[in-house]
Order: C-alpha cells, then sequence, then structure tokens
C-alpha cells in the first residue's frame, strides 16, 4: 500500500448492472469524500415515543400501591444453583441476592447513579480512624425465613465456608483475601478486621449473601457444595422480603412474599420466574399474557417489536447499565505493542456503522471503563474518529508499509497478518468480526477470524497466547480497575492483552486509598485519559438492557441491581 | 450359541476401556481449562488468585497426571458414583434421568415409524421395479434423503410454528405447531392423561418428522436394494419354477432374506436411540441427551462426557452384538461363530 | 454396433447415460463444480477486467492486484471516468463484502436473493459456498472409503485376531462423538480460513468410515463362501490377488452405493456443523452456516431457503449421480 489515499471508503452507491462504463463526470475525484462520521440513519426512533425509546411513563410511577397477586418473569437461562457461592452465576445472584439473602450492608438500588450503601442486616456501623477495622452492629429481631433467629453466627458461618479453601467459593474467597481477621463479640456485633484500607470494602461486603448458620455449620466443604448435601443450592433460606417457593429445573422458580419481614413488605403475593430459553416462545407467552416481564431482550427482537400492537399492553425499559464491549489487543505482538498502530486501528473501524446499520443504533458508543453515569468518566472524551484516511497515514508513520509489494503491509519484514478471537456464541461478535475483516483487508491488513469454545478462549486469554479478542466487561456502580489494568494483573489477573504504564498503575494503586470520592473520581478520569491516548483497547460501545413490562405493573424503575419486585404492585386489569 | 454370546460381552470389557480412554485423552489433549471457563464469568472482571484456581483444579481431580485422573473416573464409573455436573452442581444421575427419557420418546416415536413405513414400501418398489409407482417412490425417496435435517428443521420453524406464514387463526398466536420443546410450557402439570397425551403429540409432531424421515428414506432404499438382490438369487427361480405363487414366493422366501441389510442398521441405529439428535434437539429446543452432551463436551466437564460416552458405547456393542445374532437367525448360512472364529 | 465399445467402462457409460435423469445428474455436477471453480467470475467484489486511468488489469476479481486493494466495485463506479471501463462480474459482490444500507434484506434487484445481517449478499454467499461443500464432501469420502474398504476387506478375508480387532476398533470409533473429536482437534490446531475446512473434512473421514468398513467385511464374508472364490484358492492364487480381483469387484457396488450417499451426508454434516456453529470462520461462506443466521431472524425467509435448497440439490445430484452409477456397474443388470 504505496498510496495511503487509496483507502477505500464505503460509498453509498451500489453497484447494480453487470457490466458498465464509468459515468461521466466534471471531475474525477481522486478519492470519495471520506464518511468520517456516519451519515445519521433515517431512524423511526423518536425520542417522544416512549414504545420506542424504552423510556418508562410516568404513569408508571403514579398510584396507590396495592398488595396481592403474582407477577411472572420471563428469564432466559435457568441458573446452576441458587448458591452463589458455589456457582458464580447473575441469574442466581438476581434471584437471590437482597432478595430472599441479604447481606449486612445493600446497595440503594434505586439511587441512580450514586448507588451509596444503606443497612440491611447491620443497623449501623462504625470504621476505624485509619480505615482497616469495620464493626457492624446487627439488627435485631430477624428470623430466617424457616423461624430461627439471626445471629452474629450466621454471619461468622457464612465468612467461615467462604475461606474454607475446600469450598467452590473460589470466586468470592479472592476478596477475602485481604481480610485479616473477622470475630463476633457477641451475639449481634461483628468486627471485620482488614490487612489494608481500600475504598470498596463495604461494597465487598454488601456482595456477601448471609446464609444460616443453623444449615451450613455443620457442614463439610465438600458436602456444603453438593446439591445432594446441601439443601441451599437448590432451596435458599435467607432472611429477605422475598422466600424461595420452588423450583422445577428448566421450567419455574416461584418465591413469595415474606410475612414475618423485618422490613417493608413487598405488595407482590408471588414472583414466578418462567424459564424459556428460546427468545421467539418467549415473545409468544408475553403475547398471550402469560408473562407480566420479558427481561433481557436482544436488540433484533426489540426492533422487531418497534411496529408491533403489543404497545397497547406494554411498556418497554430501554437502560444503558455498567458494561462495555471492546476489542483487546494483545501488546506482546509486535504490531500492537506500537501505540499508533492501535490508534489507527480504531480509526478504521468503522463503529458508526456497526452501531446504525448492523445493531440497530442500540448500543451507546463509550471511552469509558467505568459505569458511564458515575463521575469516574469525562464526559468529554468522544471516541477517535472513524477516519481510515488518517488511519492509513497513522500506520504509514508508524512504519507499517507495503514495502514487498505483497499486498500486505509489514515492518521489519514481519507482516501485518493477525488472528482475531471469538468467543463461540457471540452471534453479534461475529457480525461486525467480518466486517473488520473487510475494512482491513482494503487498507492492507489481514485478519483472520477465529471461534473458539469459551473453555479454550479463557485459557488463551490468561496464557496471553492470542493476537486480538473482543469482549465484553460488565461490573456495578463503582469498581476498582487494578484487576483488569494494573500490570500485577498481567499474571493471575485479568489484564489479558498485558497493559503496563507505570502512569496507570501508579494513578491505580492510590485511587485503592483513596476515601474521598471527588478526589478518586479525579484520579480514575485521568486514568481514563490516559487509556484514550494509549487505546491498548478499542472500546466499543454500552449495550442497553432491554426489557418489557406489562402495563399492569407499577412502580417499577430500571436499575444496576436488577429490577426491584420489592416495590412494585399490579394494576387491576380491566377486562 | 450361549459361548459366543458370553465370548462378545467379556469382550466388551477391554472395548468399553479402550473407548473411555480414548475419549478421556481427546477431552485431555483439548487445549481447554474447564477451571478458568468455570471461574471467568464472560461479563464481570473478577479477581481469582492463582491459589484459587490450584484448589479448584484439585477439586476436579485436574492437577493429577492423567492416569490418576483417569483412574478415578473409571473407579466413579464402576461403583456408579457418577458425581454431579461442573456447570451447575447437580448429579450426573438426575440430568441423565430427566434428558433420557424425552431421547428415548423422540428417537423410539422416529425409529419404530421409519421401520413401520420403509420395509413395504421396499418390498413394494422392488417387487414392482420400474413401475410407475417404483419410479415415483424413488424419486420422493431420493428427495426425502437429499433434504438435510437442520434445512427441513429450519424450514419448518419459519413457514410452519413461527406464525409468519402458515397461519392458524384459532391458536393465540397463529401458529399451527410449537416452536419449541416437548410440551406445554405452562399447565403441563394440571392436563388430564389424554390432553397431555395430545400436548405432546402435537410438540412431537415436526421434530419425529424432522428426525424420520431421512432415515426412513435409507431405509426404504436398502430394503429395495435388498429385495432385488435377492430377487435374482437362484432359489427363488427355483421357487418360481416349482410355480409357488408370487405372494409365497415373496413373503416366504424373498422378504426373509432381503431384511438382512436393514436388520444389520437396527444394531446401529441403536446407540441413536439414547445419544440423542443434537440437530433436532437443538432447533426445536428439545432438552435430551444430545443438548446435554453438546454442553458437557463445550465445558469440558470430563465426567459427564465419560459418563455419556460409556453409556452410549455399551448399547452400541450391544447393537452390534444384536444385529450379528439377528443376522444369524435371519440367514442360517451365516454361522453365528463366524465373526470370531 | 461395431463402432461401439465393449470394454468394461465403455458398457457402463453407455448404461449410465440410457437413462435421461442420470445424464442431467452428471451434468449438474460438472456445472456445480465449474460454479466453485469460476466462483469468482460469477461473484466478486472486483471486476473481471478492468481498464482504469489507462492502465488494463486483467482478472483482478481472481488475483487480487495490489494496486485495487482498496477498491471494489461500488467504490470503482464512483472513481472510473468516461474513459475508463470494467467486466463487471454478474454478482457484483464478493463473499464477505458488507453492504451496510442493506441488512437483512429481502430479495431485490441490488441483492438478487436477499441479504444476511450483515449485509452480505446471499447469492454471492451461495455461489462461494459451493467451494466449503465440495471439498468437504469430496475429500472427507476419500478419506472415510480408503480406511474403510482397507480395513473392512482385509479383517475379513483374513478373519481371527485381525477380524477381531477391527470390530473392536468400530466399536471403538463408532463410540466417539464426531463433536467431541471436532471440538478437540479445533482447539489444538485452532484453525484459520481454509485450514478450519481442512480440519472439519478429517473429522468427518474419520468418524464415518465404520459403515464403509462393515458393509464391505459383510460383503466379502458373503461372497467368500460363493463357489468361484474357492476355485481362485484352489488355483493357487495369493490372497492379495483374490481380494483385488475377485473378492472386492464384486463387494464394491454396495460400497459405491455407500460411497455416494457418504459424499451427500458428509456434504449435509458439514452444513449441520456448521449449522451447530463449529469450524468455518463467519467471513467464509458455508451454506450451513448461512442457516445458522436465520435463528435469530425467522421472518427472513430467504436466508432459510437459498442456502438450504444449495445443499438440496447438490447432495441430490450426486445421489442421482451415485445411483445412475451403481446401475450401470452392477454387472447383474445387463441384459
Amino acid at each position: 500500500m504505496r498510496n495511503c489515499s487509496r483507502v477505500c471508503l464505503l460509498v453509498l452507491c451500489a453497484v447494480g448492472s453487470a457490466c458498465t462504463h464509468g459515468k461521466k463526470k466534471d471531475d474525477k475525484p481522486a478519492v470519495a469524500a471520506p464518511r468520517v462520521v456516519a451519515t445519521p440513519p433515517a431512524k423511526v426512533e423518536d425520542s417522544k415515543d416512549p414504545w420506542l425509546s424504552g423510556t418508562l411513563p410516568a404513569s408508571e410511577m403514579q398510584g396507590e400501591p396495592r398488595s396481592g397477586g403474582d407477577l411472572t418473569v420471563g428469564l432466559s437461562t435457568d441458573p446452576p444453583s441458587l448458591n452463589t457461592y458455589t456457582d458464580s452465576d447473575l441469574v442466581a445472584s438476581w434471584i437471590t441476592g437482597h432478595r430472599i439473602y441479604q447481606s449486612l450492608v445493600n446497595i440503594d438500588p434505586l439511587d441512580d447513579p450514586e448507588y451509596r450503601v444503606v443497612p440491611e442486616l447491620a443497623e449501623r456501623w462504625e470504621i476505624s480512624p485509619d480505615n482497616k477495622t469495620y464493626t457492624f452492629h446487627l439488627r435485631k429481631g430477624v428470623q430466617w425465613h424457616d423461624g430461627q433467629p439471626f445471629t452474629s453466627r450466621d454471619v461468622i458461618a457464612t465468612m467461615d465456608k467462604i475461606q474454607d479453601p475446600t469450598t467452590k467459593a473460589v470466586h468470592v474467597r479472592a476478596y477475602t483475601q485481604e481480610l485479616a481477621s473477622y470475630s463476633a463479640p457477641d451475639d449481634y456485633t461483628v468486627v471485620f478486621v482488614w490487612k489494608r484500607p481500600y475504598f470498596l470494602t463495604l461494597d465487598t461486603i454488601a456482595d456477601w449473601s448471609i446464609q444460616p448458620a443453623h444449615v451450613i455449620a455443620k457442614l463439610t466443604g465438600h458436602q456444603y457444595n453438593d446439591a445432594a448435601t446441601n439443601p441451599l443450592n437448590r432451596a435458599p433460606v435467607g432472611t429477605g422480603p422475598f422466600k424461595f417457593v420452588t423450583w422445577e429445573s428448566n421450567a419455574k422458580i416461584v418465591i413469595a412474599r415474606n410475612d414475618k419481614y423485618w422490613g417493608k413488605k413487598p405488595y407482590l403475593e408471588r414472583v414466578l420466574f418462567r424459564i424459556q430459553q428460546d427468545p421467539t416462545v418467549m415473545l409468544q407467552l408475553a403475547e398471550r399474557g402469560e408473562i407480566d416481564l420479558v427481561d433481557h431482550m436482544t436488540t433484533d427482537e426489540w426492533v422487531h417489536l418497534n411496529d408491533s400492537p403489543l404497545r397497547n399492553a406494554w411498556n418497554r425499559s430501554k437502560f444503558f447499565s455498567a458494561n462495555y464491549g471492546f476489542i483487546g489487543w494483545n501488546l506482546l505482538r509486535p504490531m500492537f505493542a506500537d501505540k499508533r498502530v492501535r490508534r489507527a486501528l480504531t480509526m478504521l473501524i468503522d463503529r458508526p456503522g456497526i452501531v446504525d446499520k448492523m445493531l440497530h443504533g442500540m448500543p451507546m458508543p463509550t471511552t469509558c471503563h467505568f459505569y458511564w453515569k458515575s463521575p469516574s468518566c469525562d464526559e468529554g472524551l468522544q471516541p477517535l474518529p472513524y477516519d481510515p484516511i488518517a488511519g492509513a497515514k497513522l500506520l504509514d508513520e508508524a512504519g507499517w508499509k507495503d514495502s514487498d509489494n505483497d499486498g500486505v503491509r509489514d515492518k521489519a519484514g514481519v507482516p501485518f497478518r493477525f488472528v482475531f478471537m471469538l468467543p463461540a456464541g457471540a452471534v453479534e461478535g461475529h457480525l461486525w468480526a467480518a466486517k473488520l475483516k473487510e475494512d482491513f483487508d482494503h487498507v492492507g491488513i489481514e485478519m483472520e477470524i477465529q471461534t473458539v469454545e469459551w473453555s479454550a478462549f479463557t485459557k488463551r486469554l490468561t496464557e496471553h497466547t492470542f493476537d486480538a479478542c473482543t469482549l465484553a466487561w460488565g461490573g456495578g456502580p463503582r469498581g476498582d480497575p487494578t484487576q483488569i489494568w494494573h500490570s500485577s494483573s498481567i499474571k493471575g489477573g485479568s489484564n489479558y492483552i498485558s497493559y503496563k504504564n507505570p502512569q496507570v498503575d501508579k494513578l491505580l494503586e492510590e485511587a485503592r486509598v483513596t476515601f474521598d470520592a471527588s478526589a478518586r473520581d479525579a484520579m480514575y478520569r485521568k486514568f481514563g485519559a490516559i487509556l484514550q491516548d494509549d487505546q491498548p483497547y478499542t472500546f466499543l460501545f454500552v449495550r442497553p438492557e432491554l426489557n418489557m413490562l406489562s402495563k399492569k405493573i407499577k412502580g417499577a424503575r430500571p436499575s444496576l441491581m436488577w429490577w426491584q419486585f420489592e416495590n412494585m404492585w399490579l394494576e387491576p386489569q380491566a377486562k | 450359541m450361549l459361548k459366543y454370546v458370553v465370548r462378545r460381552v467379556l469382550w466388551m470389557i477391554p472395548t468399553l476401556f479402550g473407548i473411555t480412554l480414548v475419549c478421556f485423552l481427546l477431552l485431555r489433549m483439548a487445549n481447554a481449562d474447564p477451571v478458568s471457563a468455570k471461574l471467568q464469568n464472560p461479563m464481570r472482571a473478577q479477581q481469582i488468585s492463582q491459589e484459587a484456581i490450584a484448589q479448584l483444579r484439585a477439586l476436579y481431580d485436574l492437577d493429577k497426571p492423567w492416569y490418576v485422573q483417569y483412574g478415578r473416573l473409571v473407579q466413579r464409573l464402576c461403583t456408579l458414583d457418577l458425581g454431579t455436573r461442573w456447570q451447575d452442581g447437580r448429579p450426573i444421575v438426575d440430568v441423565i434421568a430427566e434428558a433420557l427419557p424425552i431421547t428415548l420418546l423422540l428417537s423410539l416415536l422416529s425409529i419404530t415409524l421409519a421401520y413401520l413405513i420403509s420395509i413395504p414400501l421396499g418390498v413394494y418398489s422392488a417387487v414392482k421395479q420400474y413401475s410407475l409407482g417404483d419410479r415415483v417412490l424413488t424419486v420422493v425417496l431420493f428427495v426425502l434423503y437429499s433434504l438435510p435435517a437442520f434445512w427441513v428443521g429450519t424450514m419448518f420453524i419459519v413457514f410452519l410454528a413461527s406464525g409468519n406464514f402458515l397461519k392458524c387463526p384459532w391458536t393465540a398466536d397463529h401458529a399451527c405447531f410449537p416452536l419449541q420443546g416437548w410440551h406445554a410450557f405452562d399447565g403441563f402439570a394440571a392436563m388430564s392423561r389424554w390432553q397431555k397425551l395430545g400436548d405432546v403429540a402435537w410438540h412431537m409432531v415436526l421434530p419425529v418428522v424432522t428426525l424420520t424421515y431421512q432415515a426412513f428414506a435409507v431405509l426404504s432404499r436398502y430394503m429395495r436394494a435388498g429385495m432385488l438382490e435377492t430377487l435374482r438369487q437362484d432359489f427363488i427361480r427355483t421357487a418360481r419354477a416349482k410355480g409357488l405363487s408370487e405372494r409365497r414366493v415373496i413373503f416366504g422366501h424373498a422378504l426373509r432374506n432381503s431384511l438382512i441389510p436393514i436388520i444389520t442398521l437396527i444394531g446401529l441405529e441403536l446407540p441413536e436411540l439414547v445419544s440423542g439428535a443434537v440437530i433436532v434437539e437443538s432447533i426445536f429446543g428439545i432438552r435430551g441427551m444430545g443438548l446435554v452432551a453438546l454442553e458437557a463436551i463445550r465445558m469440558p466437564d470430563y465426567p459427564l462426557v465419560i459418563t455419556i460416552v460409556a453409556f452410549t458405547a455399551v448399547l452400541v456393542m450391544l447393537g452390534m452384538l444384536l444385529s450379528d445374532l439377528l443376522y444369524a437367525v435371519v440367514d442360517p448360512r451365516i454361522k453365528a461363530g463366524e465373526e470370531s472364529r | 454396433m461395431a463402432a461401439q465399445s465393449h470394454s468394461y467402462l465403455g458398457i457402463v457409460r453407455r448404461q449410465f447415460m440410457r437413462q435421461r435423469l442420470h445424464r442431467v445428474s452428471l451434468y449438474a455436477i460438472f456445472a456445480i463444480l465449474l460454479l466453485a471453480v469460476g466462483a469468482d467470475f460469477v461473484a466478486s467484489e472486483r471486476p473481471i477486467l478492468l481498464s482504469l486511468s489507462g492502465k488494463l488489469y486483467v482478472l483482478p476479481n481472481v488475483i487480487n492486484p495490489v494496486a485495487l486493494r482498496a477498491y471494489d466495485n461500488r467504490r470503482l463506479t464512483q472513481v472510473m471516468s468516461e474513459s475508463d471501463w470494467a467486466v463487471f462480474p454478474p454478482v457484483p459482490w464478493g463473499v464477505n463484502s458488507h453492504d451496510l444500507d442493506a441488512t437483512l434484506a429481502p430479495p431485490s434487484a441490488t441483492h438478487w436473493l436477499g441479504t444476511d445481517s450483515g449485509g452480505r449478499d446471499v447469492l454471492a454467499r451461495v455461489v462461494h459456498g459451493s467451494r466449503v461443500s465440495l471439498a468437504v464432501g469430496v475429500l472427507s469420502v476419500i478419506v472415510l472409503v480408503s480406511i474403510g474398504i482397507l480395513l473392512g476387506s482385509v479383517s475379513a478375508y483374513y478373519g481371527g485376531v485381525l477380524d477381531l480387532l477391527l470390530m473392536r476398533l468400530l466399536e471403538v470409533v463408532h463410540s466417539v462423538p464426531a463433536l467431541l473429536l471436532l471440538v478437540t482437534m479445533l482447539s489444538v490446531i485452532m484453525p484459520t480460513g481454509w485450514r478450519a475446512v481442512v480440519a472439519m473434512m478429517v473429522v468427518i473421514g474419520l468418524v464415518n468410515w465404520t459403515g464403509v468398513a462393515r458393509l464391505v467385511r459383510g460383503e466379502i464374508l458373503r461372497i467368500k463362501q460363493m463357489p468361484y472364490i474357492e476355485a481362485s484358492r484352489a488355483l493357487g492364487y495369493g490372497a492379495p490377488r483374490i481380494i483385488l480381483r475377485h473378492v472386492l469387484p464384486n463387494a464394491l457396488s454396495p460400497v459405491l452405493v455407500t460411497a455416494t450417499f457418504a459424499m451427500a451426508s458428509a456434504i449435509q454434516i458439514e452444513g449441520a456443523l456448521s449449522f451447530l456453529g463449529f469450524g468455518i470462520p463467519a467471513d467464509m461462506a458455508s451454506w450451513g452456516g448461512m442457516l445458522n443466521d436465520v435463528r435469530g431472524h425467522t421472518g427472513a425467509w430467504w436466508l432459510a431457503v437459498f442456502p438450504g435448497a444449495a445443499i438440496f440439490v447438490t447432495v441430490t445430484v450426486y445421489n442421482l449421480a451415485g445411483e445412475g452409477l451403481r446401475d450401470a456397474i452392477d454387472p447383474r443388470l445387463k441384459s
């Protein structure tokens, strides 16, 4: 590629006839005008129409809450178990977390975007001046669903099981490594002592569901793991506003109002989770009124329903949660070690085209590692433009030119060839990966697509034996990027692309012990600017959570913590 | 004869070892790590210590040399202590007990149907070779055989079950057939016995048709070929010369001989009874053995894969034995001892 | 009459060509082969002949010249002046050309058979998909028939321990799930592009030879007892000669039927595996993989109909031709 001006651009005119002569033109343009920014598509979406924009109408929050009724929620997967300590599973944590089980503290699910920490099983707590000792005073008079009283013994038994090396609570145990000791001076006090101060300590504790000591204390680690010996794996017993009723595998999970709940009791009588893997059937069930809430719809389904008569009986909710998709460039590979190359690659990727034309304009571009609404993100940081000409120029500058004239750029004898690894089942990923290949091909970069099973994918990630890959990170309202971006996380952590920047390391270490939120946000915004400049990832987009709620549901508000059934009530159906 | 059967059954033991060993080595060879796959949630960056990974590896025997891991697997298989599925910690016995009946229902229906239709069809088209009926049948069978099942299933979904094309206005969603599953998702437990039967039958129509038509096309072709072959034999000519009626020639003499090729196939169909049909199951969302096995292979879940493989292997071998015995019964010229002489 | 050859091949050919359907199937096979070889001339993102700024490019659709790397048909029509000319292929889209202005579009004048969810032309992909299907079909059948004939005939003829071992091996192979073999193989060699096709082909061959082996074995066990074999043995002929000259030709006609069915089924298995999402990368065209796209879009009938029809037609003509061949070489059909 000697002439970088010959970069192919998408031209909006299509070739129809098989054999044609060039059209008469007054002046032959050397290059068609670059489509730097995608022309805004003729969007059917009208922000005034709540059905299309996915905003719940204000009337949805109005009215007098009334007690009673069953709510049926459509879920697309059956959880492996309902014990989030033996199996790390999102669906299980949605169903049980702060709903069946409770923790010492909670993150207020309706406090968007701050999501402050609020008391739950602990009425109040004290933090020592050195930020290492946390003393929790437990709520009195709380009962387990089976009638036993809740005390500090339950907290200790739960911590014992998390720390027991023979249980499968591996994913939780990692967060207790910084824990020096835990103890219960009396029945209603628990003391945690940490080795180091850490700003996310309370968030971590909010993640720990407290399980009943009278069920788990007598189990060995092996018995605890096994569904045959640990009743909690299939039938949780908690202290929360809802109690577990039944679970039919791959069919439904039922939870019911806990009438002895210590706090504000839910309005709903029962919540039924209907498991239906097929989205089409899910929609049919919705049309028939057998489901009141369709959870996690795909973009295609959403768009498919734009003109559906369902809008008469349903509301839709589009909510951008804390997640982002990205392309990770393995910095150990010579072609990706150069910052200019990575910036060029980002500019060569037609992200506007992918979002608008392939993904129906649904995802939201992002440059931020954190929850997009959080103050840790710098709103002014815009994605690098889609500009293939500038991208090709940057590649030339970085020394990647087609010196041997074989159509593929090279530098020091290394051709610009790489393999783009995708996990099997990433349907949309496969869709745009093929487009990436075409675009790169036109500027003299050869990319091969490789689909890999998840178990092989993760192995190659941790071994750093890949060229480029795509993944998505998701998280909560606050996050600590150390696990992903600190150089110490290259080995054993999630820094799969081997990103190493002393400045970033220092910022992240400082932020961990900064308890002043605004000071920490400033550090994270600085960190974001460095990432933007370095482009170790090509940040793609935040994907919306798409849900459809029957109009009879009242009091629903989208949240990072999923739906709050505690606050919902049902309007009587006018038949 | 009995001695022969006993010897064959005894031979199954080393073969079973061979099969499980091959599959185990394939799993072990695979460049995949079930532990990291299990720990890495696709959406969450988890803090995972090396120590924690080591603990989980130990839990799954993955830290031990391959022969120790294999030995333990075999030991558990022999004592029928199958353990739990890695994916969700459910007992493997339960997982199989849930999936197997569905698969059996689907495949028994399909195989019975295939044999019931194909034998008379095959005989007819051989006896009336080159007649109009034979020609039409040949063409139809060709078409059926050449139709890929995943295409037919997909077309069924698009045109019959989606409610977009073929419409049955009396159903709630205008779809004439259910899209997914082997019974209604709601209210199935509350149905009466006959309603249940009807409901399952309605759900089974498209999957069974998708699963059957190819097998039945193959069987018919084998049956026709076998019959033609037999009809050219000398003993048929003799029988005809003796003045036997055509009916007796065909049903008394020829049919028995011409069953040989398709009887060998019975044995080979047997394992499919339990291994399930991944394609049909995945198109129609029927959670039978095929999908369970597919998920286990993708994980990869060593105990579950080995259990399913061993289970299928026993049936394969029994099937082969059965087909050899049947061979001996229908064709006395082949002595049962022949095979292992 | 005198001009007609009475050689074995001559008889076979005459017998085969006697039926119109068989003739048609043979021509269809040639046509599909031609399509696979010449896919770039039917559907390509670059012209067949191009004169641009006084420079003539011959076959840029095949050789993909460096100077034109950044251009495709759409872009060329934009930059071409009146003095420039080009011969475009009838389908001006390549196997991986994305037309983002027509994603998931039904058949139209621009895209005769519609587009998939990435805006890729279905016709172009069906045309190029013939390459994958034929490669997998032909090569995997060669693999499986060779293994099957070799092992089946040797074990049946010699019998004894060899036969016993083969039967055990059959059981082992029959019991190892093809998907397990494929998943392991893919995870170890991590193939990209055409190497994924080769991997798939080898797996299909390795797993499916047992049918042929059993059939050959059964036939030979039968033929072995026929008088003329005993006669040749009495004449003192060696085993290889007897197997090759007398036993195999007689056992071959059922094998041929099985092989043609195997060819058809190999194409179907490739389709099925791609349909399940294994193997063939997203940028390549495989008929089964194209069908996979329907799963999320049950309204896009064109995605279901055309790639499936392509598999169907290919499989049918192979079956027909195989059937014709069977009738032709079966000596017992000679009048």
